[in-house]
């Protein structure tokens, strides 16, 4: 065998939220994060797996409904699809929702593609339909392999067609509109040979696919246009229009010949589905699943802070203590201290407020109810700017603003996605900021004290995004998206998605640690502390009314968030968090939350606002952040004070 | 004859070619006289006939029909709006008059009914505006539970048009507005199986004809 035989090179394309990623991951073992909305997937991903002497390359196509190449994800897909030379592409089609997954079917195949059909969600779709296999294989003329990509039923057999070269060249076609046929025939004759088949070039040039139209000589593509324009003065509508209608046609007699519903009374799962979607039901089940997230959270949180703080001081003691002071005398055992502080902090506020919501919020996605909810809250986001697709970059913000701004490019507009960026940083708490909201001023002040900073926020959070939206000037995008099936959420996903978005606390967070300890020890001990306390005393003492020194955990927090726990014990001196009550008292615990909360997003965050709005909104985000949280601190100090 | 190619022009527009029976069914007449009829107009090209597969109509008969639905929706929509009659009745009557109004007439009676000035996206869509003023129900318009076929978009925007046809709202298929969101929010529609949230800024431009 040659080696160039042996090599191969498969792209996975799909509807939006079809399962695609989940079956990468399944056949390449590469993790990529999974959730059961539309548009996970923003970056696309490559991945790789071996089997009978092949190596194969996996291309995972972001989700698109269509080829016509209109949206970004569009764009990319049809440039993925004609810059590489894949040797078969797997359409991955929803077996639940069959007509619109043919309808991207066909446009693959009508660029003249081998295909392989992977039919997944079948442990799904058996529950409700008969499908009919081999009259689905015989209509389309392709392979179709069952699957049930969560459960990793038929990967296998898939696999093994792939390296088999199962992948099908079909004469399947879709009959279009005789008028569109004729423009197809006048178009094809006599036009220059590209990588396409020129009857499936002639319906992207057709529907006006720019990227397509580029690989031809202007006289076609004037052909074409001349073409379009007369359909439309014919037909009174424009040829997209009449060329999608006959595929969801063909799509529609396909399923009907090859798919017999069961008729069933509705199940449970279509009758919760149903409530979650009525308003008069909806809106109650929201307001609970609010409620429960939030005493999920502290209750479970504040739980797990205290026998993790048990845990921690049986396991690790005074160990770095020692070592420390073995390798470089008391300056080493006075680092040792600061490092085993930061870690206890982080170990002790992190893991149960960040773990706990990352369970919480994968249980969220994986079940599907965020459309739901997105649908629901529609109508309340426009008020804000916003629209209700808004809604889950802000949940995935309050574990970390860094993912939460990527998710922002779903959004549409640049203006929504400056919006919704700047909220993000400024009024959604990230897991660090929670932890000290929830694991400190809960825990030492008490619950209502918690819940009057999220209050806080949430009235930051409306104030900040209807002055943006009056602000900025208006690009109106609304919502246009699917409802996925809800789902039973695995517990393997949840676990891999609550690892790997937790894994950065422990990985970034420690060499920081480290250094931050080792720095402020120096420090310590000449004396330079002062030239930052000291100068920053005004604010820190006069307008927050906190304990000078606190500056520093200020200083750490733009580093990184968590850090400044770790720090505000190392400098306080009371040598554990349980202690930290010595040091500060009530009022002082809340101004230090709220300003903790709203100031300067971390660096990491930061970095990625500048790359993602721009350095100059970057620069003005962060300024407002500043003073926002200087006045709101400033402010509930004075309010406190004088009321306690 | 104008009433077949009608019919096979509103099979048409559902998805691809009227079979015999189809036509036969709605018209409420034997299959045998809709074949001898098909052919007729095959033999007149208006139609493209394949046995088994069914009528299409050809260029020439496509714009005889689509010229009498205009007809229709005209008189329909004058009956409705000036005359207040009820939808049923309008339709009848439409059904006769639509046969035996000219196209003189036609333009005058749009020219009254409907105001040519509220569209502005000029030539590109000019044959859309005229759709917009014929009027009809809009997407939008449906309440929780009704069923209603798309017949047709309105170009407000391409972009808009182009999201609509690839979330697969196309003239012909049906749908059913499941819930009307608060604070006007989207409405969820249910096409098949799947399941949609859409804004009233798309709901809007969605055409349908109202079903059982």
């Amino acid at each position: 065998m040659k080696l160039s035989e042996r090599k191969m090179e498969i792209a996975l394309m799909g509807n939006p939220n079809v399962g695609k990623s989940t079956l990468f991951t399944k056949l390449t073992g590469v993790g990529v994060m999974i959730s059961n909305y539309p548009g996970t997937t923003v970056e696309f991903k490559e991945g790789s797996f071996l089997r009978g002497g092949r190596k194969v390359a996996v291309h995972d196509l972001p989700g698109t409904y269509s080829l016509s190449g209109e949206s970004e994800d569009e764009i990319v897909a049809i440039r993925m699809l004609a810059e590489n030379r894949f040797d078969a592409v797997v359409v991955v089609v929803d077996a639940t929702r069959l007509e619109s997954s043919l309808v991207l079917l066909f446009q693959v195949i009508e660029l003249g593609y081998p295909v392989l059909i992977a039919l997944n969600q079948m442990d799904i779709a058996q529950k409700r339909y008969d499908i009919d296999l081999a009259r689905l294989e015989g209509i389309l003329g392709l392979p179709v392999f069952p699957v049930s990509a969560i459960v990793g039923e038929g990967v296998d057999e898939l696999a093994q067609a792939v390296v088999s070269d199962r992948a099908t060249r079909t004469g399947f076609k879709v009959s279009y509109d005789s008028h569109i046929e004729e423009h197809l025939e006048s178009l094809a004759e006599g036009v220059p040979a590209t990588q396409f088949p020129p009857r499936g070039a002639m319906l992207k040039l057709l529907e006006g696919n720019e990227y397509i139209s580029s690989l031809y000589d202007e006289g076609t593509k004037q052909k074409a246009y001349l073409a379009a324009k007369e359909f439309r003065a014919d037909h009174g509508e424009s040829i997209n229009i009449h060329i999608t209608r006959d595929r969801y046609g063909e799509a529609g007699r396909i399923r009907k010949e090859a798919v017999t519903p069961r008729q069933g009374p509705l199940t449970m799962r279509d009758r919760i589905s149903d409530m979650t979607m009525r308003p008069a039901t909806g809106i109650p089940i929201l307001i609970g699943v609010l409620a429960f997230i939030f005493l999920a959270i502290v209750i479970m949180g504040e739980w797990l802070e205290h026998e993790l703080e048990d845990l921690f001081g049986m396991v690790v003691g005074d160990v770095l203590v020692d070592i420390g002071r073995s390798l470089a005398g008391d300056f080493g055992a006075a680092v040792g201290s600061g490092v085993t502080l930061g870690i206890e902090a982080i170990v002790v506020l992190i893991i149960p407020f960040v773990m706990v919501w990352y369970v919480i919020l994968a249980l969220l996605e994986d079940s599907g109810y965020m459309p739901r909810a997105v649908a629901l809250l529609d109508g309340v986001m426009h008020k804000v700017g916003l629209h209700g697709r808004a809604v889950i970059p802000m949940l995935v913000g309050i574990g970390c603003s860094v993912p939460a701004i990527l998710a922002t490019r779903t959004a549409g507009s640049k203006r929504e996605r400056l919006i919704l960026s700047t909220l993000i940083v400024m009024a959604v708490p990230c897991g660090a900021q929670m932890a000290i909201i929830v694991g400190l001023v809960s825990r030492f002040v008490g619950i209502a004290a918690a819940a009057g900073i999220f209050v806080m926020l949430l009235a930051l959070l409306l104030v900040l995004g209807f002055a943006m939206d009056r602000w900025l000037r208006r690009e109106p995008t609304c919502l246009a998206m699917e409802i996925p099936d809800l789902r039973t959420p695995t517990a393997r996903n949840v676990a891999f998605k609550t690892y790997s978005r937790s894994r950065d606390f422990f990985m970034i967070a420690f060499p920081f640690l480290l250094v931050g300890s080792v720095l402020v020890e120096i420090l310590l001990s000449y004396d330079a502390m002062d030239f930052i306390v000291e100068p920053m005393s005004f604010i820190t003492v006069g307008i927050l009314g906190l304990p000078a020194v606190t500056i520093i955990a200020f200083v750490f927090g733009i580093l990184r968030k968590e850090l400044a726990v770790g720090m505000l014990v190392t400098i306080s001196g009371v040598g554990a968090v349980g202690r930290l009550p010595e040091f500060m008292d009530p009022v002082q615990f809340v101004v230090f939350g709220v300003v903790m909360a709203i100031y300067m997003p971390c660096l990491a965050a930061w970095a990625v606002l500048m790359r993602e709005v721009g350095v100059r909104n970057a620069l003005l985000v962060g300024a407002a952040s500043i003073l926002t949280a200087l006045l709101a601190g400033g402010a509930v100090n004075l309010v406190l004070r004088t009321l306690f | 004859m104008e009433d077949y190619l009608l019919a096979i022009y509103r099979l048409n527009k559902e998805g691809g070619p009227a079979k015999t029976n189809d036509v036969a069914e709605r018209l409420d007449i034997s299959p045998a006289s809709v074949t001898e009829m098909v052919k007729r107009l095959s033999e007149l090209g208006l139609v493209d006939y394949e046995r088994y597969r069914g009528a299409t109509l050809t260029r020439k008969g496509y714009r005889q029909a689509h010229r009498m639905e205009r007809k229709h929706r005209l008189v329909e929509k004058f009956f409705v709006d000036v005359l207040k009659s009820d939808a049923d009745s309008a339709h009848t009557s439409a059904c006769h008059i639509e046969h035996g109004l000219s196209d003189e007439a036609a333009r005058q009676l749009c020219r009254i009914i409907g105001s040519p000035d509220e569209c502005d996206c000029e030539e590109l869509c000019e044959d859309l505006c005229e759709n917009r003023r014929l009027g009809g129900t809009a997407l939008s318009e449906l309440k929780e539970g009704e069923s209603a076929r798309i017949s047709h978009l309105i170009c407000d925007s391409p972009e808009k048009v182009r999201k609509l046809i690839s979330m697969g709202l196309v003239p012909g298929r049906s749908v059913r507005m499941e819930s009307d969101m608060p604070m006007r929010g989207p409405m969820v529609l249910r096409m098949e199986d799947s399941l949609v949230a859409l804004d009233r800024d798309y709901t809007r431009l969605v055409m349908v004809d109202r079903e059982e």
